[in-house]
Parts: structure tokens; C-alpha cells; sequence
């Protein structure tokens, strides 16, 4: 298990989420990683891989049913994963943020987004009326909102998809939190707002917010994030610095989702596609979670579960026959 | 029809969608109609992948739609296969209709909630012409050319998963034994993984079936790899049109430009190389 370091500001240490009632319903599975100070750290993985469960569950935000099993979550030298809601509700939107997928579920329709920064900094900081809204202004002005006085006054509707985005991330940092959660927050947007908006997290990330980014595309993590954490089946498959994972990835479900992503400039006659479905939820088949679609599968892999290897001090690796890839970097 | 004749000539389209009148809408000054196409040509051959990138509102799913015969172009001509469109009695548009076929974004809303996959897919075949006795066969066959299992056919569309109900949407549009494909955004909504498998079998269905297919996606690094030749998209016009691999390789227009370097590159130079 890692240690937690001086710097550390946030580590799961062996988290299991479950289904309350149902002991041995695991969705996600003895996770283990840490995130320090100024760090931003990407989550990657297909749909039910567990990836926003892990961050939920860091928010205090599991949906009712599930709760963390097993394991604690540090954050801040505080163990939150045994807070009490009231605890957990005074450290969210100030200590630690949420920005989610689709920002128009995310807002209230029926109120201003004036009136909804100002809410938040209401409960959160507190100060004169003036005060706040100068502070709304600016948080809106520093995502790049053009005349953001008057746009105070607009409703969710009244801006395109990006700019939404834009709203929740001023919204999300208005409190200058230590940790900000984003969970997909650009696969739902055009590929050049989604190149702003990678822009505008790079740009948070020079404030030292630590970051946790979630995405099923790999490379929008490998474009700004300092590591990545590879989740399958609610188990970290691998984990390291964004070179390690880009360039050097062991295991054979992180090279998959690395060929997939299609890439410009090489002419293939079909797409390399991952085969197969994922594995449902909660299923836990006593080997490898990826045994099943895995191109380098051995007898092994199917009924022991692989032991933690490490291919350097940073990069950790879950797998029985590692592919050892080394891949040549492009030119920038 | 021969093999890179003409499927559709379309002659400088243009959509006009009148957008709702009220008061309130005079008191904004809100623009009282837009204009999604303007002066679009195309010509899209047979057996060819045809691509048509750009972003939301670049009128890229209108030219579909038109192309679908669903819209009615304001002004221009759309040929299907030497003739005109709006020339088209009414047998001639059914068959039309049946030859070309649209699969949409999200199968999950286009498909009925309340009926089995094989109830979906009998109907189509039903339509397609299909007679009775044969329909069993019919159904079988199509399920296994979008690489579904027979028991597929027995569940509801949401116990797929979107992956398999893309496969759904394939399948009725296949059912209709159609020449040309329109697929608007097929794999926008499924995970990286999964859109690789459906970009593939889309593939393999135009050999087999020797389909034209016309591939509308905003999604670069797909129309790049999948499509032969791609019309570039925005504000309602075509502004570069070429072989994919060049206008990929060497765009013309600053907008694709801009579209190629927005891609995320991630590290590596190329899998292959390895």
C-alpha cells in the first residue's frame, strides 16, 4: 500500500464500494492511489469501469444504496470517508468540487447563474451582497466569459454547451477549492470547445488546484495531466505518470484503449476495436476482470488474480503477462 | 447501377427552417428563420464511404435529412441516381425511401421501448416486402450480419447496451435491403472502445452488401480513417471537399485546420510503429 506522504492531499487506501445490505456486491474493487498537492491525475476506463464511482465516492456523492464497503479515504490529514453528511456538506463546493458531464443537469433552470454563484458563495464564504457579486464576476470573467456583469443576470438556457461548462468550472472554483472533481466534463462538446476547455483546465491547474479528471478518451487525459489511473471492471488495471501510460503501458487493456482512440494520419482498413462487452457491474470473476477480451491472455489470468507490479516507482500494473510495449513518443 | 456513378447529385441546396412566431420573439428581435444549408453541392458516388465532418449547428445532420428525403431542400436539387427528387411519383419516392436509410445518434430513442429487438426488426422486413414464411429466416440473417445472437431478438431495447442497440438501428435499416447508409453521428454516444466495432462492422457491411455509405460525425479521427472522401462542414456550407487523406493530410481551410489541431494527439507517434 502507498504511503501517504507529507504532501499528499488526498489517498484512498484499499476502497471497496458495495451495495449496502448486499456484502460481496462489489462495484469497485480495493482501489489504491493518491493524489498530491497541485497534482492532476486522470481516470480512465469504458463505461462501468467504475471511474465515477471512485470520484463519487471522494465527494461524499455515492448514489443512495452504495457506500464505500471497505478502505478509508483520507483527504487533507481528515479521514472523510467517516464523515457525517453535515461534515461532508461543509467541505463540498468549498474544499473539494464537482464539475459534471452535462452541466444543463447540473444547473437550475429556474434561476439565474448569478443567483446560483452567489448561493453558493453565501454558504460557503459569506460576506456582503456586493462583495459576493464582484466575486461572481470575476469567477465568470476567469473562465473566459465575455462581459460577465451582464451575464450574470442569463439563465442556463441562454448559453451554448461550452459556455455551461464554462459556468459550472467558475462555479466549481469559486471557493477556491484544494481538490477539483471533473467527470467527463468535455465528452459532450465539439472538439474545439473541447481544446478551450482543456485550455481552461491547464489554467486551473497553474493556480495549484489538485485535479482529478475523468474521461473514457485517453488522450484528453494524456494532453494535461501529470499521471493516470487505469480502471476496469472496478480494479486499478494500471497506473503511472502520463509517460509511463502513454509511452510505456504494460498492461494490455491500457495498450487497447491507447489503439482505439483513432489516430490522425494513419490510414488503416479498419479501427482497432476493444472486442467484446465489458463486464457487468458487480461481477467478480476470480482472475482478471480483462481475462475475457484480452488479446495476451494465459490459463493464469482467468482464475488468480494478478499481484501488483511495478515497472518503475511510479508505475504500478495489475497483470499476469504485461505487454512491456515501448512506444515511440511523436514529434511536438 | 454501376460502381462510381452517381447515387446523389445534390445542386446548390438550401434549408431554410422558419423558427416560431410570437410576440415575445418580435420583442427580441429574434431572427425569424435559419438558415441550417446554404447553396450546398455534393456529388456522393456508389459504393463510396462519404464523410461530412464539422460541429453542432454546421448543418451537418440537415444534409442528411435532405438526403434522407425527410426535409425537403428550400431551393436546389437533390438527384438520387438520375432523377430528381422533387420529380419522384409517388411509387418512386417509396422506393426511394427504402433504398436510402438513415441509423441515428441515439438508437435508444429511435428504437420503441416497449417492443422486443425482433418485433422491431420483423416489422421492417414486413415493410422491406418480406413475405411472411420467410421473415423467421430474414431475422436471423440480419441479427448475424450486425454480429448480434439470436437471443437478442427476445429482449427490450434497454436491456442492450448502447453498443448492441447501435447495432439494433443497423440492423432495421439493413432489414430494408437499402443501397445507400446514412448514418448521422452513429458512434458520438458509445465509449472509445466500442465506437471502433461499429466504425468496423459499418465497414464490412459496404463490402459485403456493397453499400454507399454516408458517414456524418464530428468525431475527425473516425471520418479519417473510415470514409474515402469527407465535405467539411460549417455555418451551413461546404467550405473543403477532397479525398479524406488529403484534406486530412493537407487541409486547404483554415477551419479544418483548426478542426485537425483541436484533436487531442496524446504521446505517441504510431501504434504501428511498435
Amino acid at each position: 500500500m502507498q504511503q501517504v506522504g507529507p504532501e499528499s492531499l488526498l489517498s484512498l487506501e484499499a476502497v471497496s464500494i458495495g451495495v449496502a445490505g448486499q456484502p460481496g456486491v462489489e462495484l469497485v474493487h480495493d482501489i489504491n492511489f493518491r493524489v498530491t498537492r497541485g497534482e492532476a491525475i486522470g481516470i480512465v476506463g469504458e463505461s462501468g469501469s467504475g471511474k465515477s464511482l471512485t470520484a463519487l465516492s471522494v465527494a461524499g456523492l455515492l448514489p443512495a444504496g452504495l457506500s464505500v464497503t471497505s478502505g478509508r479515504i483520507v483527504f487533507d490529514d481528515r479521514v472523510i470517508s467517516e464523515f457525517s453528511e453535515r461534515d461532508l456538506h461543509r467541505l463540498r463546493g468549498k474544499e473539494i468540487s464537482y464539475v459534471f458531464q452535462d452541466p444543463l443537469a447540473a444547473l437550475n433552470p429556474t434561476l439565474t447563474i448569478g443567483r446560483q454563484m452567489i448561493d453558493v458563495l453565501k454558504r460557503h464564504v459569506g460576506g456582503s451582497r456586493e462583495t459576493l457579486r464582484r466575486r461572481a464576476v470575476d469567477g465568470l470573467a476567469s473562465v473566459g466569459i465575455q462581459e460577465p456583469e451582464s451575464r450574470l443576470r442569463s439563465y442556463p438556457h441562454q448559453f451554448s454547451g461550452g459556455m455551461r461548462q464554462r459556468v459550472l468550472i467558475a462555479m466549481a472554483t469559486l471557493c477556491s477549492p484544494k481538490l477539483l472533481i471533473a467527470d467527463e466534463p468535455t465528452t459532450a462538446l465539439d472538439v474545439t470547445v473541447q481544446a478551450n476547455i482543456i485550455d481552461l483546465f491547464r489554467a486551473i491547474r497553474r493556480t495549484g488546484i489538485s485535479l482529478i479528471f475523468i474521461s473514457h478518451n485517453i488522450d484528453v487525459v494524456l494532453e494535461f495531466c501529470d499521471r493516470v489511473l487505469v480502471l476496469y471492471g472496478g480494479r486499478v488495471m494500471e497506473i503511472g505518470t502520463v509517460e509511463e501510460i502513454g509511452l510505456r503501458p504494460q498492461h494490455p487493456y491500457t495498450r487497447a484503449l491507447l489503439e482505439c482512440v483513432p489516430r490522425l494520419g494513419t490510414q488503416l482498413d479498419r479501427l482497432r476495436a476493444i472486442e467484446g462487452q465489458p463486464p457487468l457491474p458487480g461481477s467478480q470473476p476470480p482472475g482478471c476482470p480483462f481475462a475475457q477480451r484480452c488479446p495476451r491472455v494465459i490459463s493464469r489470468c482467468r482464475n488468480e488474480r494478478p499481484p501488483a507490479s511495478y515497472a518503475s516507482e511510479t508505475h504500478m500494473f495489475e497483470c499476469w503477462n504485461p505487454a512491456d510495449t515501448v512506444l515511440t513518443a511523436r514529434a511536438s | 447501377m454501376r460502381h462510381g456513378s452517381l447515387v446523389f447529385d445534390v445542386q446548390r441546396v438550401s434549408k431554410t427552417f422558419q423558427l416560431s412566431h410570437s410576440i415575445f420573439s418580435e420583442l427580441r428581435r429574434a431572427p425569424a428563420e435559419l438558415k441550417a444549408l446554404s447553396e450546398v453541392s455534393v456529388q456522393i458516388r456508389r459504393g463510396e464511404v462519404f464523410g461530412v465532418i464539422g460541429e453542432s449547428g454546421s448543418g451537418k445532420s440537415t444534409l442528411g435529412y435532405v438526403l434522407g428525403g425527410i426535409e425537403e431542400p428550400t431551393s436546389g436539387s437533390v438527384t438520387f441516381c438520375d432523377t430528381p427528387l422533387h420529380a419522384m411519383g409517388r411509387q418512386e419516392r417509396r422506393r426511394f425511401r427504402q433504398k436510402t436509410q438513415i441509423v441515428f445518434q441515439d438508437s435508444g430513442s429511435a428504437l420503441n421501448p416497449r417492443r422486443k429487438v425482433g418485433s422491431t426488426l420483423r416489422d421492417s422486413l414486413r415493410l422491406a416486402g418480406v413475405p411472411r414464411s420467410e421473415r423467421a429466416a430474414g431475422l436471423r440473417a440480419i441479427l448475424q450480419m450486425v454480429g448480434l445472437a439470436v437471443d437478442h431478438a427476445i429482449r427490450f431495447p434497454h436491456q442492450l447496451s448502447g453498443g448492441q442497440r447501435q447495432r439494433v438501428g443497423i440492423a432495421r435499416a439493413l432489414a430494408m435491403k437499402p443501397d445507400v447508409l446514412i448514418a448521422d453521428e452513429p458512434v458520438s454516444a458509445l465509449d472509445v472502445s466500442v465506437r471502433a466495432q461499429i466504425i468496423n462492422l459499418l465497414l464490412d457491411l459496404r463490402r459485403e452488401l456493397d453499400l454507399t455509405i454516408v458517414l456524418i460525425s464530428h468525431d475527425i479521427g473516425v471520418v479519417a480513417h473510415a470514409t474515402d472522401r469527407v465535405a467539411v462542414m460549417r455555418g451551413g456550407e461546404i467550405v473543403e471537399t477532397g479525398a479524406t487523406a488529403e484534406v486530412i493530410h493537407a487541409p486547404k481551410h483554415p477551419y479544418t485546420r483548426a478542426l485537425i489541431s483541436a484533436v487531442p494527439k496524446g504521446l505517441r507517434q504510431d501504434l504501428q510503429a511498435t
